[in-house]
């Protein structure tokens, strides 16, 4: 009897494995560890629930305010990767077959690790440099907006996104304007002259002062000196004016008839 | 003499036309194929390719799931009243559906090791029975009455009541993910549905030959595997 010859499998071997079981030797898995597992699972499923609910509950009727949503997120995900690993160890019989099957589902779950925490690096941290990078996706370019709803006469909604930052152009041009102004200052400390900021309301006071007795305050004021640099008027409105463009002092500025320029 | 019938197995008892012996089980003669050293090597190998499609599968849902993660980091308001309009009793009675389902198509794979056809076909058809209920749930008790109501994906949503402006973004991430989880176990059931009826009608599943119903409740568990995943994700994260 131990030597029957299989004739639709004439490469086994007589005498591997367990004869009642067909030569095969694979884990015929014990039905109450089945049971175990599930009654296992079922629990976890419970408890995740509960701990859900329970947190909302706290969250309601003791005085601690909003729980973080990580705290929330980190339970919840790690009783479900425990319920999954449960699963996939004896369920799916990964305990108790070939180790290569569990290798490739744990290089696979590298993958979408890197997939997921790359990703997610990336996202979470657009606004750490260029805070106008962390607002919506919206065609066109990106744009942080507040909505502002407004209904009409006519009892319609409307709902107008307001930017709430400058167009990637004014970011730039007010970045460059700063990094001239921080040159410029570098090169005032360096060289031991008055700092710029400290002197312009000074300056303005006495050039108000010396515009209200002479009439030749133009002149000094559009010629430059070693000393500094005096505004000047060109195509970009308010590059090199002391106001910031789109203050009233600055539409002073630009209407004063500059002389010798125009 | 009496000739021998070349199809008898090694398991059966007695040679296979020898009289009042009915002709075996399929699962005992099927002959496995030649360019494999043993029937062993064959039910290994068809197992470690089942092992490997799971993966590409988990693949296919860690993009969903990286999709939930970029939208929700993006609009957390809209995920987090998105997801509290989902009823979490419906999420749980799913996911116990499929705990239990997945505990008798483990339960069918040892019967078919040890032979008991009969419990084969019943924890197969209780499987086919949790997979239609967990279908049947789905649809009808959450997808048609967010449907009705205009929560709906995307460029379709009507909801007069959304209170973010970006709500549909989480139904699109709702119907994508649990659409094609149920797509998945649709595949599933008809799979199972395969090895019932192979079972029922010729026994082609047995201690030696049962490598159909191992690799058809390998993906039946992947189905589960990832409804433990996204229940806690829609339904539970606030």
């Amino acid at each position: 009897m131990a030597h029957q010859h299989d004739h639709a499998d004439p490469h086994a071997h007589p005498g591997t494995g367990n004869e009642a079981h067909g030569g095969h030797h694979h884990y015929i898995i014990p039905w109450q560890k089945n049971v175990l597992v599930l009654a296992i699972l079922l629990f976890f499923t419970f408890l995740t629930v509960a701990l859900a609910q329970g947190e909302k509950w706290a969250q309601a009727s003791f005085d601690i305010g909003v729980i973080p949503t990580w705290v929330n997120v980190t339970i919840v995900m790690s009783i479900a990767a425990i319920k999954g690993t449960l699963v996939a160890m004896y369920f799916m019989q990964l305990r108790y077959s070939n180790p290569l099957n569990t290798f490739a589902m744990l290089f696979c779950l590298f993958g979408v690790a890197l997939f997921l925490g790359f990703t997610m690096l990336d996202l979470g941290n657009r606004d750490r440099v260029y805070s106008w990078r962390s607002g919506e996706i919206v065609p066109g370019g990106s744009l942080p907006t507040r909505v502002e709803t407004t209904v009409n006469d006519d009892g319609t909604v409307q709902r107008n996104h307001i930017s709430l930052a400058d167009p990637m152009y004014i970011v730039a041009r007010d970045e460059a304007l700063n990094r001239q102004a921080d040159d410029k200052a570098a090169h005032r400390a360096a060289n031991g002259l008055y700092a710029f900021d400290k002197d312009v309301e000074a300056f303005n006071k006495y050039a108000e002062k010396k515009k209200k007795s002479h009439g030749t305050y133009h002149e000094d004021q559009t010629a430059s000196t070693p000393d500094r640099t005096r505004p000047r008027h060109g195509p970009t409105p308010g590059i090199f004016d002391d106001e910031p463009a789109g203050t009233d002092a600055a539409k002073k500025d630009s209407d004063k008839d500059h002389g010798s320029d125009h | 003499m009496t000739s021998i019938d070349p199809r008898a197995g090694i398991d059966s008892p007695t040679p296979g036309n020898s009289p009042g012996n009915k002709r075996p089980p399929f699962w005992q003669i099927r002959p496995h194929g030649h360019h494999w050293k043993s029937i062993d090597d064959e039910f290994e190998a068809s197992k470690f390719g089942m092992w490997l499609f799971l993966t590409t599968e988990v693949l296919l849902f860690a993009g969903l799931f990286c999709a939930y993660a970029v939208l929700r980091m993006m609009y957390p308001d809209a995920f987090r009243a998105g997801s509290g309009l989902l009823d979490w009793r419906w999420g749980l009675l799913n996911t116990v559906i499929l705990l239990i389902s997945s505990f008798t198509v483990a339960m069918s794979v040892r019967c078919a090791q040890l032979n008991q056809q009969r419990w084969l076909i019943y924890n197969l058809v209780i499987t086919l029975v949790c997979a239609a209920a967990f279908l049947f749930i789905k649809v009808y008790f959450e997808y048609i009455p967010k449907w009705t109501d205009g929560k709906r994906p995307g460029s379709l949503f009507s909801y007069p009541f959304a209170a973010d402006p970006h709500e549909h973004l989480w139904w699109s991430v709702y119907y994508c993910s649990t659409a094609v989880h149920a797509l998945h176990v649709v595949i599933g059931a008809c799979l199972l549905t395969w090895v019932l009826v192979r079972a029922a009608t010729i026994k082609a599943y047995g201690p030696r030959e049962y490598t159909m119903v191992e690799t058809s409740a390998l993906y039946w568990h992947l189905v589960d595997l990832v409804w433990i995943f996204l229940f806690p994700l829609l339904y539970l994260i606030h």
